[in-house]
């Protein structure tokens, strides 16, 4: 959530008269195969990529400032979606972009001023342990 | 956390009622009315539980309470905490009969126990045994141990119900989705995909489904609603032959689709192995978009016989398509304004 997801500053991408964003991805694998398949069929050297509305939306809010957790409540509060929808859809199209290599995710040092910095929560180990596994014993 | 300026929801499921800060959803369900779980979470952490056991469904009267006591239930439970903490070796403590409520009259008619544990976290627990529905309940409010959320528990467990109240609806709550429908009505199926909710009542024959979809205003974007809808529904629709026409539903503007179905060819070959053709059903529906919270709102109702085509329509006026959330204390009667009406 404290990430900071970025976009691939190599990628050549523009917005289009409709407000899209359009992503031109090059072909790089020039290997043996490519070329010798290339002779064969037609194999682009470049293709487009048009994102929607809201994968515009999220491509804008991917400036390397604003943390996960902020694009979360930023789109939640402009789609009128429930924060958790927001959450599980936003990580889906993250994870996808991030995959793609279109998306990078930067992470701040953590800071570490003590030897023994207490467990946190989702560690679990013990009765209550936190996010995921809920108490994880039940009664009975 | 203090108990003021919260903006307080309500999460309903399988007539288990709570009040809880808006930001915290529901992270996992399980079970049915019989028995089962819900846990809900904020960003962070997961902040309630809620288990339940026994009852009978559409039950008004008075039905036999459980046979186990709260404070056996709870011995029980605690004994299985302190058994995994001792396993995990980490440091566990539960305080039986806590005096974190200050008023308890809202318990005086149950059989109960509240009590506390601290382990990674700290729980605030209530267990309690209604007898009028015959259900058991244990719900524990979790917080960090450098946390303060005393005063938010105070204010959330007595919001607390396990069996319809008077007016005999059963209230369904999650994720701002909010839904009332008769007792009787049990959920037999229900799918929560992020932007799209649905769950699915039956009573005898007769089917009962409502969807809410999200993204209403970009799903709706470049078609009409009258187009979109038997695009979007198109496998529900395959077997029947459909009308649509545009009507107004709480005060929106929204589209009524009545379907009955196909053919009875397809019901000829049911004795045939591998073959195994939907039940021949009729529809009532009515569908509408709600631009104050961007939501379309389908209620669908699938019935057999021409005898039971009356639509409900009080399910169109359970289903509130925007509320008004209010910072109020939760055991006041929060208005939820409909709105549209």
């Amino acid at each position: 959530m404290s990430s900071r997801p970025a976009r691939n500053s190599a990628l050549d991408w523009e917005k289009t008269d409709d407000g899209e964003v359009q992503i031109k991805v090059t072909r790089q694998d020039d290997s043996w195969k490519v070329r010798l398949l290339s002779k064969m069929f037609y194999i682009p050297r470049q293709r487009k990529i048009t994102l929607d509305e809201l994968g515009t939306e999220v491509w804008s809010l991917c400036d390397g400032k604003n943390t996960v957790g902020q694009m979360i409540e930023a789109l939640s509060e402009k789609y009128q979606l429930n924060r958790k929808e927001a959450e599980v859809s936003l990580l889906n199209y993250l994870k996808t972009l991030g995959q793609k290599r279109f998306v990078g995710f930067m992470l701040d040092k953590p800071e570490r001023t003590e030897v023994d910095k207490p467990r946190g929560p989702g560690d679990g180990g013990s009765p209550g342990h936190g996010r995921g596994g809920g108490s994880g014993k039940k009664w009975g | 956390m203090s108990g003021d300026g919260i903006t307080w929801t309500d999460f309903g499921w399988h007539g288990i009622r709570l009040r809880v800060p808006d930001d915290w959803n529901l992270g996992k369900v399980e079970g049915d009315f019989k028995s089962g779980y819900a846990r809900l979470d904020d960003a962070q952490i997961v902040r309630v539980e809620v288990e339940w056991r026994g009852g009978r469904q559409g039950a008004g009267s008075r039905v036999r309470a459980s046979t186990v006591s709260a404070t056996k239930l709870v011995d029980r439970y605690v004994e299985g905490l302190q058994k995994k903490a001792d396993k995990n070796e980490t440091s566990f403590s539960a305080r039986r009969r806590a005096d974190f409520l200050d008023d308890r009259s809202w318990l005086e008619d149950y059989d109960y126990e509240i009590f506390t544990w601290e382990a990674d976290f700290r729980a605030y627990n209530l267990a309690r045994n209604c007898s009028t529905c015959g259900r058991t309940v244990l719900v524990r409010i979790l917080g960090r141990l450098d946390e303060e959320i005393e005063p938010l528990v105070r204010q959330i467990l007595p919001t607390l119900t396990d069996h319809p109240c008077d007016d005999d609806q059963t209230h369904w709550n999650l994720y701002g989705l909010s839904l009332s429908v008769p007792s009787g009505l049990a959920l037999t199926e229900h799918q929560l995909k992020s932007g799209h909710i649905s769950l699915t009542f039956q009573e005898g024959n007769r089917v009962f489904r409502v969807h809410r979809l999200s993204l209403g205003r970009m799903l709706l974007q470049d078609t009409a609603m009258r187009f979109w809808y038997p695009v979007f529904f198109k496998k529900q629709l395959k077997d029947l032959n459909f009308e649509i026409t545009e009507e107004n539903t709480r005060g929106h503007e929204g589209l009524r689709i009545l379907g009955k179905p196909r053919s009875r060819w397809l019901q000829l070959l049911k004795p045939l192995p591998f073959i195994s053709p939907r039940p021949r059903q009729f529809l009532d529906g009515r569908a509408w978009y709600c631009p104050d919270s961007d939501k379309i709102c389908v209620v669908e109702y699938l019935y057999r016989k021409k005898a039971e085509e009356d639509f409900p329509e009080y399910l169109c006026d359970g289903y509130l398509c925007h509320e008004e959330t209010a910072e109020t204390d939760p055991r006041g009667d929060v208005e939820l304004a409909a709105g549209s009406k």
